[in-house]
């Protein structure tokens, strides 16, 4: 009889790999699919939470941007009626605004050279806001004794505050602002007292500027003129030292009448008479009864014309039209849901805002949920089977071949699950953004491309998790002897 | 396949001229360490000879089925050396490994270990894969081998849908499809009634005597007194005593030297 002869066993190519791996699959279709729908929930998870913040970004700088005009209707006003208060003057110093720098320099008759020293004097002040702002709040409440960055400088002009500053400054053992204690004696001793008294030439030049568009245009609330600016309003603001953008008193009208308005409506429903009707039809109490609740009301002509019917019964006075109401209304509601998708964040123009801290940290937690649910999913499916690598290995299979075979089923099942996921996610994503923000998530749906771009890294990075996931454990299962893995539980 | 086979004669042997395929030197195996160790084995030196079919009696817990997975090269001892005709396992390489218990020895385990998912055809084909044989070919040889068990008709069958005897004829199949020259059974007959765990056993004769397979089966079944060369009995994780199966008295209710 021959001897055993010991050889080299063969090794399967990918291709021989890949069948065996797909019949295995076909035959286990049933807890495929369950592992397939495991790892389809964790991506659509990750999926849907990006694609929410990211939809939501864009849908609040969209909003911003489109609320842009009413800022400026308002800011008119502002301009109109009273002068800059310190902080306003010395935030937009800061910024890179030369209209509005050259409109200051203007008010207050100052040269260029005052205007560079007092944007960096400005400069100085940002910096030390910042410092303050990136302080813990224990730290901050400690150390400016609850006061606000302009007032706590200001104040430590006294010597003897200053001592006061720096030394809880040591107790606390902080950093000093600024980088050293001398830049902020050059700050409170010399650019602040430069700052207040261009600021004071400035609100001076202000003033003057608002006399004189009152003696331009007697007895018109600023509101009136730029509602119905009359021919010869640019050119008198701009004499009055106005930086005045042009074509911009034009895009401002509609608005400020829109607000004059509403102004219009507000006394339309100051009678007792009529506030009580009103809260009947609108069902809430008559105190809360007001100029918004109406607004949000007042959706359809039926219950304008109702209200215009009412008001001249009752009042005999001429309300506004119907027509012009509901525009109003409609105007009003818009942008009532454009302030709510901006909250109270801001941006500076022209600047790609990045996301919220906490849509980051939501985007990181659930890319870890969807690290562990695919993790899981993979391990459970492959220990469940170690029983049948040990059999395999019994049988002659080499450790190359158990991997590539979970490797392959591992990559299939990612890849059906990633893909179904990122269609859940982003539909998901999608609903719970027309649920929010209503129509004003078709606005930034032109072009997917970012929208495809999350979706796909989700996927690759489903499908790499689950190879990684699956392989892992395999190959512990085909290092072992055939009976150890046989006897892991 | 006739009950009748059960009473093959036993092949002479003579231990001083027959070659040795199998054979131990002092082999240990402990699970756990320190205090919780346990000895499976305790210093087994043993010698199985080519084409003897040698049965491995003992009480439960006594390592059977630890010494059937150490020569067959299944899990690595504690101490102790291991040859496969004049080969260490030890020293063989994870690929050489591979080879061994892909094409030279078979395995019948106690719990036949089919791949659920597969069919009975599959199961039997699925060493013949590894071995590199064509997907056709494997095809042709492990219907041939169903048929051997009387199988053929059931080879689309999943493992759930057959009998525990059915499952341990393909498991038997299986075993055999890569022509191993060692054919190794843990309880082979442990979970058949009588008349199944005789056909399995008639099957196992027919193949140490035709194909001059050899074949070491761990087992309770006394009915394999009457079928092996020899008989090694084995008490706890000791060989205890070897015997000539023609030397053993079989008698109903006490067999050979076991009270
Ligand atoms: N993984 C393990 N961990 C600890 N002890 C084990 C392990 N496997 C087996 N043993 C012990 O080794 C001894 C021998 O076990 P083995 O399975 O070889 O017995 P056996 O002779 O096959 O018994 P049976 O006839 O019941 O199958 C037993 O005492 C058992 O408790
Ligand atoms: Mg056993």
């Amino acid at each position: 009889m021959k001897p055993i002869v010991v050889k080299d066993q063969v090794r399967l190519g990918p291709a021989r790999c890949l069948q065996l791996a797909l019949s295995g699959m076909g035959y286990r279709m049933f807890r495929s699919m369950v592992t397939v729908s495991i790892l389809a929930l964790a991506v659509a998870f990750l999926v849907h939470v990006l694609c929410f913040g990211l939809l939501e970004q864009r849908i609040t700088v969209r909003a911003w941007h489109d609320l842009g005009p009413l800022r400026e209707a308002g800011a008119w006003v502002a301009r109109l009626t009273q002068p800059d208060d310190d902080a306003a003057i010395f935030h937009a110093l800061v910024q890179d605004r030369p209209q509005r720098q050259a409109e200051y320099a203007r008010f207050a008759g100052a040269d260029a050279a005052t205007m560079a020293q007092g944007r960096q004097d400005a400069r100085l002040l940002r910096d030390f806001e910042q410092y303050l702002g990136n302080l813990s709040d224990r730290d901050r409440v400690v150390l400016t004794a609850g006061l606000e960055a302009l007032p706590l400088l200001r104040s430590m002009r006294d010597a003897q505050v200053y001592t006061q500053f720096t030394g809880r400054l040591q107790s606390l053992k902080l950093p000093s602002p600024l980088g050293s204690l001398q830049k902020l004696e050059t700050l409170v001793h010399q650019a602040l007292p430069r700052l207040d008294a261009l600021a004071g030439r400035i609100k001076a030049g202000q003033a003057r500027a608002i006399a004189q568009v009152h003696q331009d245009f007697p007895g018109q609330t600023p509101l009136a003129l730029l509602a119905a600016p009359p021919a010869n309003l640019e050119a008198q603001l701009a004499q009055a030292g106005y930086a005045v953008d042009p074509g911009a008193l034009k895009r401002l009208a509609p608005l400020a009448q829109a607000e004059l308005d509403k102004m219009a409506l507000a006394r339309m429903i100051q009678s007792r008479e009529v506030r009580d009707l009103l809260a009947r039809q609108l069902g809430t109490p008559v105190a809360l009864v007001n100029q918004a609740g109406v607004l949000q009301w007042l959706d359809r002509a039926s219950r304008a014309q109702w209200l215009v019917q009412m008001v001249q019964d009752k009042t005999g006075e001429h309300p506004l039209p119907p027509d012009r109401l509901l525009s109003i209304a409609q105007t009003f509601r818009r942008q009532q849901s454009l302030q709510a998708a901006v909250g109270d964040q801001t941006f500076e123009d022209g600047e790609d805002a990045g996301m919220p801290t906490g849509t980051l940290w939501l985007i990181a937690l659930s890319f870890l949920v969807c690290v562990v649910g695919v993790a899981n999913a993979m391990l459970m499916s492959v220990t469940e089977r170690f029983a049948e690598i040990a059999t395999m290995k019994c049988l002659g299979a080499m450790d190359g071949f158990v991997m590539m075979m979970f490797l392959f089923e591992a990559m299939l099942q990612g890849l059906f699950g990633g893909l179904a996921g990122i269609v859940l996610g982003l539909v998901l994503a999608l609903l719970r953004a027309f649920a929010e923000y209503g129509l004003l998530t078709l606005s930034v749906m032109n072009g997917f491309g970012w929208l495809l771009l999350a979706a796909g890294g989700s996927l690759v990075a489903g499908v790499l998790l689950a190879a990684l996931a699956a392989v892992w454990p395999a190959y512990v299962a085909a290092r072992l002897a055939p009976m150890e893995a046989m006897r892991v539980e | 396949m006739k009950l009748t086979q059960l009473d093959a004669k036993p092949t002479p042997t003579n231990p001083a001229d027959k070659p040795v395929i199998i054979r131990t030197l002092g082999l240990i195996k402990s699970y756990g360490r320190g205090d919780a160790t346990t000895y499976a084995l305790r210093g087994v030196d043993a010698a199985i000879f080519r084409g003897e079919f040698i049965a491995v009696l003992g009480p439960s817990g006594s390592g059977k089925s630890t010494f059937f997975n150490m020569i067959g090269a299944l899990d690595s001892p504690s101490q102790g050396r291991i040859l496969i005709d004049e080969v260490d396992v030890a020293q063989l390489s994870a690929v050489e490994l591979a080879f061994l218990r892909c094409r030279k020895i078979g395995y019948i385990f106690q719990s036949y270990n089919l791949i659920r998912y597969m069919t009975a055809l599959e199961n039997v084909t699925v060493p013949m894969a590894f071995a590199g044989v064509a997907p056709e070919e494997a095809r042709r040889r492990g219907l041939d081998l169903l048929d051997l068990v009387g199988l053929k008709e059931r080879w689309f069958h999943r493992p759930i849908e057959m009998s525990g005897g059915q499952q341990q004829r393909v498991a038997i199949a299986r075993s055999m499809c890569n022509q191993p020259r060692i054919l190794l059974c843990d309880e082979p007959t442990a979970n058949l009634d009588l008349k199944t765990g005789a056909e399995v056993l008639n099957i196992l004769v027919r193949i140490n005597k035709e194909r001059k397979v050899t074949i070491v089966c761990a087992t309770h079944d006394h009915r394999l007194l009457n079928i092996c060369d020899r008989i090694m009995w084995i008490r706890d994780g000791k060989v205890e005593r070897v015997e000539e199966r023609a030397n053993v008295k079989v008698t109903i209710g006490r067999i050979g030297g076991e009270a």
